[in-house]
């Protein structure tokens, strides 16, 4: 599969102190500027293939929204690569961009907070169309507005209404046609079904597969959800502390699943199915904090087989399978 | 029938507005008995979290209980006034609310209200209070307890201000602990240790639990008996294995079937069409027949009662799915 996407050690920090006074620390007889790091994401390195649909779970605070924001430029890299269709777009401006931005497209968690309350829908869609001109005019524009409705599931008469006469469902809905509206090849999905109802996440996970076997989309799928996670992904990323501890195709990771946290975190979600049977122990404690990283393995201090090892080298992701790999030094490499 | 602790019998919640009277509650009947954990499930706006409200006689106009007996203990919680309702709630019958940010006083220390409950329900002098206090924070697994009295909540993260809540909850040993959504703000591994933690100690105490969740899998792990939610209406109500394997209500089938399932791989999830509808303007017959995948004309004008089709496994549908093992 060609890739479409590569993620190359993506670091991403934002800066706690920026009152002055707060920087100034006295230590050893000196006085000396320090700087306060919320290190959010540590060295990310992924890929996404044409038409593939990549997850990435995790805990709240763990840096995948972070991880997305940043591949769609909405924050600046501090470092690493984000090569689109070969490109390196991390350091691109804002017209080398423009290009790019059409073909990432992003949907968020919150159906309520991502509309505007004071715009028609069909403005919301059509807004973007003009504005990347994929469009000649506002009459062609309508035209488009409407056929992308049908295809999420939306009413012609719905196009002169304002979001918040939609329920949740339906606008997440447009928050998908407003996706789809400049013809993306890449979406990230920021939690689209999380604030969801069950009943009707079901019905926007079931839009966004047929529009990817429609369209050839390519999805990056953050949730933290693992069946959600499990249903609509092919390869999947697990996500701790700012790093990927785990990654690989979805049935390897499923069906064998490595890491310490990993397992953990499967063993956690509640599920309806009986044989799945909770086998490893429940996690103690919770995530640390992200200003003071661990020398070592981000999960020793949760880890219920930690050993020395952990707490002064950090593990490398290892190959342990033939798409699988997997950053634990309990794990042997193959 | 001493082993009953809480009935329900029709009990009629509305919310009378300006737009029109919301049936927020429309006639439920259930009971609990000693020790038994109960599950209400549902979608956003099916009246699940006004029933818990409404058995802690919480709710505020323009609200009103409207008919119905809430049957505590062999009395009938509905007649009392505000001032016996304030021995009851806290010491028999506690609540836990769902969002751990808002539900502790951010301007009191954890050992102040944990306290309250003590000083307000016990006869405990404050040397036996402190102690008691530390018994309940390490019993809900935080450590160092006697420490993190003087901590105020916001030096606690979310699974650690659930924690103290539920330590708040159990202070009076309270026969009936009412728990609206208690992990929907956790994140998955600290839902696991709060449910675990829950269960345990609603057994230990020897105390019955409903939980109130929209989450069918969290309910399935928990629960000894489960009630179906829909607009206000009880419409399946039984044994957690008879609604999880025989579901006969449509609506349960298809809340069950629009999971997404770690153990097997499905090309498309199995969805309810449609949405909830308004409260203002309920469909004249069965409340879910225009989502339904079998409605029949009998649907759309009569409106079905809750009928038993097995021992405890009671159903409000005219069709009612009978086919065994269904998922």
């Amino acid at each position: 599969m060609k890739k479409l996407l590569e993620v190359k050690d993506l670091v991403q920090w934002f800066d706690l102190t920026t009152d002055l006074i707060d920087r100034i620390k006295f230590r050893a007889g000196k006085f000396t500027l320090e700087k306060k790091h919320v290190n959010a994401v540590n060295g990310v390195s992924f890929s996404i293939g044409k038409g593939e649909v990549f997850g990435l779970v995790g805990e709240s605070g763990c840096g995948k929204s972070t991880t997305a924001k940043t591949i769609a430029r909405i924050f600046e890299p501090k470092a690493g690569e984000i090569r689109y269709r070969g490109e390196d777009i991390s350091k691109y401006g804002y017209r080398e961009l423009l290009p790019f931005r059409r073909k990432i497209q992003m949907i968020f968690q919150d159906p309520y907070a991502s509309l505007n309350p004071r715009q028609k829908l069909a403005d919301i869609i059509s807004e973007p169309m003009l504005f990347h001109q994929v469009v000649q005019d506002q009459k062609e524009a309508e035209q488009r507005v409407l056929d992308i409705l049908e295809k999420v599931g939306l009413n012609r008469e719905h196009a002169t209404r304002y979001p918040h006469q939609f329920s949740g469902g339906q606008r997440q809905r447009i928050g998908i046609a407003r996706a789809l509206a400049v013809g993306p090849e890449f979406i990230i999905a920021d939690e689209p079904v999380s604030a969801l109802d069950v009943s009707i996440q079901a019905q926007i996970l079931n839009i966004l597969m047929d529009l990817r076997d429609e369209f050839q989309l390519s999805y990056l799928f953050i949730a933290h959800d693992l069946s959600v996670v499990k249903h609509i992904s092919d390869r999947l990323g697990v996500m701790y502390l700012g790093y990927i501890v785990e990654t690989g195709g979805k049935d390897y990771i499923f069906q064998n699943p490595s890491h310490p946290y990993t397992r953990a975190l499967f063993a956690a979600v509640p599920t309806i199915d009986e044989e799945v049977a909770t086998t490893a122990t429940e996690l103690k404690g919770q995530v640390p904090n992200p200003i003071d990283l661990p020398s070592g393995c981000c999960f020793q201090a949760r880890c219920p087989d930690v050993r020395g090892v952990c707490y002064q080298e950090k593990p490398p992701l290892k190959k342990i399978d033939h798409d699988h790999y997997v950053a634990c030094h309990l794990v042997a490499s193959k | 029938m001493v082993n009953k602790l809480l009935e329900v019998k029709g009990l009629k919640t509305y919310f009378h507005t300006f737009k029109g009277t919301v049936k927020a509650v429309d006639g439920i009947s259930f009971s609990l008995n000693r020790g038994e954990i109960l599950g209400i499930v549902g979608e956003s706006g099916g009246g699940k979290s006004v029933a818990g409200f409404s058995i802690m006689k919480l709710i505020e106009e323009p609200g009103f209980i409207q008919a119905g007996e809430i049957i505590f203990q062999g009395e009938d919680i509905n007649r009392k006034n505000e001032r016996e309702m304030k021995d009851i709630r806290g010491k028999d019958i506690a609540m836990i609310f769902q969002d751990p940010m808002t539900s502790l006083n951010p301007l009191y220390t954890i050992y102040q209200q944990l306290e309250e409950v003590l000083k307000l329900h016990s006869k405990m002098g404050a040397k036996a209070r402190r102690e008691r206090c530390i018994e309940l924070l390490n019993q809900v697994g935080i450590p160092q307890p006697a420490d993190r009295l003087n901590s105020y909540p916001h030096q606690f993260s979310g699974g650690m201000r659930q924690r103290v809540i539920i330590a708040i909850a159990l202070a009076a040993k309270p026969k009936l602990i009412i728990a609206d959504e208690p992990t929907t703000a956790l994140d998955v591994t600290i839902q696991a240790q709060i449910l675990q933690l829950l269960k345990r100690l609603v057994q230990e105490n020897n105390s019955s639990l409903i939980l109130i969740t929209h989450d069918l899998a969290v309910v399935s792990q928990m629960v000894d008996k489960i009630i179906v939610m829909y607009c206000g209406k009880i419409l399946e109500q039984g044994k957690i294995d008879d609604i999880i394997y025989q579901p006969a209500h449509p609506y349960t089938s298809g809340l069950l079937n629009s999971i997404p399932r770690l153990r097997d791989q499905k090309k498309r999830l199995e969805q309810i069409p449609g949405i909830v509808p308004n409260m203002f303007q309920l469909p004249a017959g069965c409340n879910f027949a225009p989502r339904c995948r079998c409605f029949r004309d009998k649907c759309l004008v009569d409106q079905p009662e809750i009928a038993t089709i097995e021992k405890e496994h009671g159903v409000a549908c005219h069709f009612p799915l009978l086919e065994v093992g269904r998922i």
